[in-house]
């Protein structure tokens, strides 16, 4: 008789079977693995609210763990790192504060180890790590790494516990964890952890660690980053141990997954209460210039796409997103995944609706995302870089957030309401002197650059206040000790200031964002260009609310052959902030080739000590309401504060405000500011036309396909990607039904 | 937990002090929010009919007739609410650098070749409404259409008198025009 191996599943199953039979369950019910009443939490309500807890807490404790191990300032101080737990099936039960974009994919890696039979190959046993960075298999870009731990119980497997880090470095052949233009195939990415198992015992392998010493650039970092994730691992996973032990095994099942199913029903009721159904639409663009950059033949060309984006809140609470129409997918970096943009949604869910601390699996599993294959949204192939399949990511969720804003605004709480935000920033990739004794390093941040950057960003308006000031969707990041970027930078930090007039205009502006000035200092060589996770270079995404305008374009300045050394030497002022956009102050004060640059920039010659960078890091975030309508006490605390221009105040504004140099402060004449707004009211009267007619003359343009190549390009592109987009841009403009731009 | 209307009112007008605004984040959400916000909105137009659904700043989705317009607080009448309003409303295009000028300062602004920012005025007063920033070419987008019967039946549970198909109407009005824009 031939002996049926037992899976390390409950009662004997594989973890397969479990998997299919919970996919089963929850098809069959609509409830998750078929929890249709939730027993524990309603026979002993506190006693499941304490597993919760100590969950939670044991989660957090172990992420703290992680910061006090790891030397890099992005998990030390950044915080850019998450731990969650997960069922035997892989579905998250709950997670720790942090980059809890990843509680998708990190379940997604689980279940594709499941599928491909590693309970078999290379086997899962107790004290075994895994670790995977693959974005093919899921996760939001290399740098962010998985160390996902099996957890059993008196040899049952009862679930995981995942920690990802993001690095400083990944190996990528672009700079940094953050890859800039460059990255145009899966083989520029860097080094791929494809779900390998990379430890055993509780101890990483040696042979392991060789290959990521001579792999990376910062091996160091990595090491100690491993070695965190692995003891908070262990912390979370005997943690578990003790609460099965006290609660029960059987205890310890049921409620995980009472709390999962708990999660969707709260999501579904919160939708029902807080929002409207209907439908919600904002599309967003990703423009990619890589036309004239050192890439290969294959890429090197110019295209913008299209991702129209259809958001439906069902009368049931469901939330469907769909972005049929979205164009091709293309040799760049800036394609993503259905599980990159599950990720997206799970962070945007726990930090602005969800945010009770029990987002989890279930949260998500009312949302349905359609990706159409084939399209950049859902590439066909593996073979491309994922290295900023944030890109589209991050756009289409500070989209998302404007219309989740749209039905806070109509069941009235306004309180709710906030915009999201870009991200750009440039990356320098550098190397220290000869003989300098710090640690050679290629592969770093400029001035405000990713991730310094997400303390640089000022969010978008909020529907009863403004914006936040230089903050970012984690809300306990901070930028991080300058002093301690600098170790690793062969550059100073000579300021960081906030850029007046940086948040988008309106009733309520959008946050400040952060201008930072570097200097090259004590380099061999260093070389700069911009991050491509965000792409706004010629065209605005649709930001702004309700009259509110759009937050601005990013760009920088890069100073080649500047004469700082004798700014410094003769004691004169340096560009320690960007001063008026029109005219800079570091045209004003610096002599040397200077470069305005904006998104899919990269530096073709080396910058050498002295040569200066400053970041102008413009969010694209938006304003509410119409900045007419913004009390002037508000702009009167702006003016005090250097954080609005005269210029703004009197012409976005309609205010009149005088400065007292004897008070030093600004006063506001409140008639005149009355007069000055109906002014413009009557003004918009005269200048606005009827829609009708602006239609008429804009259509004979679309008839006769005049506007720029590329756009041309980027509508025909869509118009091929199923019927939706094209019939109603025909409808729209009134035009034949086999009408195309572009087309021949 | 309810709230008074008085701090509604506040809270509607950004007034109301940052604790308590976080406290109210924090806290759980009030179930006649809804009714007492429509109440404040009410009180607070110059004009009779009944607001179902307050759609944007200035402007209400209202009873009117056996119809349901969207209307701004000024008492101007937008149409039906299935079709989209910016195309009844006034248009400004910000489409050259001049323009742009004027609100994104220097390198601030998109690039007038392949960017627009068009800006919506309510034709009865003048208020601001909408600012879009789109490739040129792109379709005013139809930014919420919401589904209110749907709304009134199955989540507040006391369904409207009369109910109205949940569709799109926009392009019933654009063939129109395209078919006078033909016949002229």
């Amino acid at each position: 008789m031939v002996e049926v191996k037992k899976g390390i599943g409950k009662d004997g199953k594989t973890l397969k079977q479990m998997l299919e039979e919970t996919a089963r369950l929850t098809k069959e019910t609509g409830c998750y693995t078929g929890i249709t009443e939730l027993k524990q939490k309603e026979e002993a309500p506190i006693k499941y609210e304490l597993l919760h807890s100590r969950m939670l807490s044991a989660l957090i404790a172990g992420r703290e763990t992680t910061r006090m191990i790891a030397a890099s300032p992005i998990v030390r101080e950044v915080q850019e790192l998450c731990i969650a737990l997960y069922t035997p099936e892989g579905h998250c039960v709950a997670t720790s504060t942090g980059i809890q974009v990843h509680i998708v994919p990190m379940g997604e890696v689980i279940q594709w180890m499941i599928r491909n039979g590693y309970e078999e190959d290379p086997g899962i046993n107790e004290g075994d790590i895994f670790t995977c960075n693959d974005n093919t298999i899921a996760g939001m870009h290399p740098a962010d790494v998985y160390d996902i731990s099996p957890i059993f119980y008196e040899e049952e497997l009862v679930g995981w516990v995942v920690t990802v880090i993001m690095e400083v470095d990944i190996g990528s052949v672009s700079c940094a964890p953050m890859p800039a233009t460059t990255n145009v195939e899966r083989f520029s990415d860097g080094v791929f952890i494809c779900a390998e198992k990379t430890g055993t015992d509780d101890k990483l392998r040696r042979d392991f660690l060789t290959r990521m010493e001579r792999t990376l650039r910062y091996p160091n970092m990595f090491i100690l980053d491993r070695k965190g994730a692995l003891a908070a691992n262990i912390k979370v996973r005997e943690e578990v141990k003790r609460l099965i032990d006290e609660f029960g095994l059987e205890y310890y099942e049921q409620t995980t997954r009472e709390l999962i199913e708990d999660s969707r029903r709260t999501q579904l009721y919160r939708v029902r209460q807080r929002t409207v159904p209907g439908r919600f639409r904002n599309p967003i663009y990703l423009e990619i210039y890589l036309k004239d950059k050192p890439v290969p033949a294959y890429a090197r060309k110019d295209v913008i796409r299209l991702i129209p984006a259809d958001i439906k809140i069902k009368p049931s609470g469901e939330i469907e997103i769909d972005f049929e129409g979205a164009g091709d997918w293309g040799w760049h970096s800036l394609n993503t995944t259905p599980a990159g943009m599950y990720g997206g949604l799970a962070i945007t869910l726990a930090m602005t609706m969800a945010y009770d601390g029990k987002a989890n699996y279930g949260t998500l599993m009312p949302c349905e995302i359609k990706c159409p294959y084939d399209s950049i949204m859902k590439p066909s192939t593996m073979y491309l870089p994922t290295a900023n399949l944030w890109a589209p990511v991050l756009v289409f969720y500070a989209n998302f957030l404007e219309s989740l804003s749209r039905a806070y605004y109509s069941r009235g709480f306004r309180e709710e309401i906030i915009l999201g935000v870009n991200q750009v920033s440039l990356i320098t990739n550098g190397r220290f002197q000869k003989g300098d004794p710090r640690i050679p390093m290629l592969g770093e941040f400029a001035p405000g650059g990713e991730p310094r950057q997400m303390g640089g960003l000022g969010s978008g308006a909020r529907g009863i206040a403004d914006g936040i000031d230089l903050t970012m969707y984690n809300p306990e990041t901070d930028s991080g000790n300058i002093e301690v970027w600098e170790l690793g930078l062969a550059a100073l930090y000579i300021g960081s200031r906030i850029m007046p007039d940086s948040g988008g205009f309106g009733k309520y502006r959008g946050g400040f964002n952060l201008c930072s000035t570097q200097m090259v200092h004590k380099a061999e060589w260093t070389i700069a260009e911009t991050m491509a996770t965000h792409t706004v270079n010629r065209i605005l995404q649709n930001r702004g609310i309700f009259g509110g305008y759009p937050g601005n374009v990013f760009y920088a300045y890069v100073v080649r052959n500047a004469n700082t050394n004798e700014l410094i030497e003769q004691g004169l002022p340096l560009p320690r902030s960007e001063g008026d956009p029109r005219n800079p102050d570091i045209k004003k004060l610096v002599k040397g080739d200077i470069s305005l640059v904006k998104a899919w920039w990269c530096s073709d010659e080396v910058l050498k000590d002295y040569d200066l960078i400053q970041d102008c890091l413009h969010s694209n975030n938006g304003g509410y309401g119409d900045p007419i309508e913004r009390d002037t006490s508000l702009i009167k605390s702006d003016l005090d504060l250097g954080f609005t221009t005269a210029e703004a105040c009197r012409n976005i504004y309609c205010t009149q405000a005088s400065y007292d140099e004897n008070e030093e402060e600004w006063t506001i004449d409140e008639q005149r500011t009355k007069e000055l707004r109906q002014a413009r009211k009557r003004e918009r009267l005269q200048k606005g036309v009827p829609f009708k007619d602006w239609w008429q003359k804009t259509r004979e343009r679309i008839v006769k396909n005049e506007m720029e190549p590329l756009l041309l390009e980027m509508y025909h592109n869509s118009m091929g990607k199923g019927p939706r987009f094209a019939e109603e841009f025909r409808k729209f403009w009134s035009l034949p039904q086999d009408f195309t731009l572009g087309g021949e | 937990m309810a709230h008074n209307k008085e701090e509604l009112k506040d809270l509607i007008d950004g007034k109301l002090p940052w604790p308590k605004v976080r406290a109210i984040i924090s806290g759980p959400k009030d179930d006649d929010r809804f009714d007492k916000y429509l109440e404040i909105l009410q009180e607070r137009v110059p004009w009779k009919n009944k607001i179902l659904l307050s759609l944007a700043e200035h402007l209400y989705i209202v009873e009117k007739e056996n119809e349901r317009i969207i209307k701004c607080d000024c008492g101007y009448e937008f149409g039906d609410y299935r079709v989209n309003w910016k195309l009844n409303a006034r248009i400004y295009v910000r489409d050259t650098e001049e323009k742009l000028d004027e609100v994104f300062f220097g390198p601030r602004k998109p690039d007038p070749k392949f960017c627009e920012v068009r800006e919506y005025y309510c034709p009865g007063c003048g208020i601001q409404l909408e600012v879009e920033t789109l490739p040129i070419g792109y379709p005013a987008v139809f930014d919420f259409l919401p589904d209110i019967d749907a709304f009134y039946r199955e989540w507040l549970g006391r369904p409207l008198e009369t109910e109205k198909e949940f569709k799109d109407l926009t392009y019933e009005l654009t063939q129109k025009w395209g078919q006078e824009s033909q016949s002229k």
